[in-house]
């Protein structure tokens, strides 16, 4: 009988360890589920996130037209989840693709813009975001009077930062959506090198200096 | 309740947006989305939309064309709203009743279903408008977006007390058993 519950702890023990130790990892890690998740999915997989529609692309070069107004009409405005341009900023280092739509998709494949600000030539406000440790993570070396050119499908832009901030993402004054002036802000997670715990957010903010105009009456 | 209160005031926001769908010409969209900007008004006090749910309103019609009859089907929906507004009598959206909140919610559904598209929420309790192939045509997520695998602070110090009760056991279980062997020699 002794013998008999011996050989069995034998068995029993290893199991019983595997499995209190898995329980207590699971139960440490799973709070980090989707942050696990979703840095897993950026680095190692490269399938689309779910209810997500397929990327488009609207954008090979852009057509030379630098200045002057465009009929909102003669342009193929982006719809949501397609590449439509591609953003530069030679300071930095920095060069990726401009989508419109923020998404998952968006921002694992370049830098995209939230589609409730507006797209370049719309005298509004232009919200770009872009991962900090991809596109976005030169975005510290950007400085005030460095220039930031955006081709699209329809035009070229050119911006002039003038300033940078760093503040927290839910500080809704970082950002002017009722904007009436064309302005182009840039943003990714801050501390650049940090992957978890990232409350605040680093800004870039530049001003239009070339560019058509979309006529919207058009 | 919180979030059902922006639910409703999304739902709010939509019903404007999609009443002011151009059938054609752009130049109609332009005079659409001007009434959109001016709200409503409710007891002599304006009640704007959020900037966000314009712009994205804005950029939609900018890429999208809806018919005659899908706008004027929408348009009702939004007077519908209007009306519910105007008789909760409330300027602060956030204190909608729960029943008029859900009138809202209904037109908001059918308004969307009338221009082919679907709204969801989320078990986030996020709204997001999409068509059948999953584009997005709203959404009243936060505009700043997470640019790093994000997380917050309070499991991440829920597991660190974990992390730090299993350290302790274990030790606790390395001690004892050094001491358990001492006295056995």
């Amino acid at each position: 009988m002794n013998r008999r519950s011996h050989t069995l702890g034998f068995f029993l023990t290893p199991v019983v360890y595997f499995l209190l130790g898995y329980f207590f990892l699971f139960l440490a890690l799973y709070p980090f589920r989707d942050a696990i998740a979703s840095t897993a999915d950026l680095f190692f997989f490269n399938k689309p996130a779910a209810a997500e529609e397929p990327m488009k692309n609207i954008f090979s070069a852009a057509p030379d037209v630098k200045s002057g107004s465009l009929k909102l009409r003669s342009i193929q405005f982006p719809t949501y989840g397609a590449r439509f341009g591609r953003i530069s900023i030679p300071s930095a280092k920095i060069g990726a693709d401009l989508y419109f739509g923020d998404g998952t998709n968006q921002l694992k494949k370049g830098v995209g813009v939230y589609n409730g600000s507006s797209i370049p030539g719309y005298g509004q406000t232009i919200l770009i975001a872009g991962h900090n440790h991809t596109f976005f993570h030169t975005l510290g070396q950007a400085k005030a009077g460095d220039k930031i050119q955006i081709d699209t499908n329809y035009g070229k832009y050119v911006y002039q930062v003038s300033r940078t901030r760093i503040k927290n993402a839910s500080d809704a004054s970082a950002y002017n959506l009722r904007a009436t002036k064309e302005n182009l802000i840039l943003y990714t997670c801050y501390p650049f090198n940090e992957i978890g715990l990232t409350p605040e957010r680093y800004y870039v903010y530049a001003d239009k200096v070339s560019g058509p105009e979309i006529d919207k009456q058009e | 309740m919180k979030a059902f209160k922006r639910l409703a005031c999304f739902a709010f926001a939509l019903l404007l947006l999609f009443a002011m769908i151009p059938a054609r010409a752009a130049s109609n969209s332009d005079a659409i989305i001007s009434a959109l900007k001016s709200g409503v008004v409710v007891n002599g006090h304006q009640v704007n939309i959020p900037a966000s749910y314009i712009n994205q309103a804005e950029n939609y019609l900018a890429a999208h064309k809806l018919t005659d009859e899908q706008v004027t089907y929408i348009v009702g929906q939004i007077n519908a709203a209007k009306a519910s507004i105007r008789k909760a009598g409330v300027t602060d959206l956030h204190k909608i009743d729960p029943a008029t909140k859900q009138e809202i919610l209904s037109d908001a559904t059918a308004a969307a279903n009338k221009a082919a598209l679907k709204l969801t929420v989320g078990s986030d309790k996020k709204v997001k408008i999409a068509d059948s192939k999953g584009a997005v045509a709203f959404s009243d997520e936060n505009p700043i977006k997470t640019t790093g695998a994000d997380i917050n602070l309070v499991p991440f110090f829920a597991s660190l007390t974990v992390l730090g009760l299993v350290a302790v056991l274990c030790i606790a279980g390395i001690v004892k058993q050094g001491l358990l062997k001492r006295k056995d020699t």
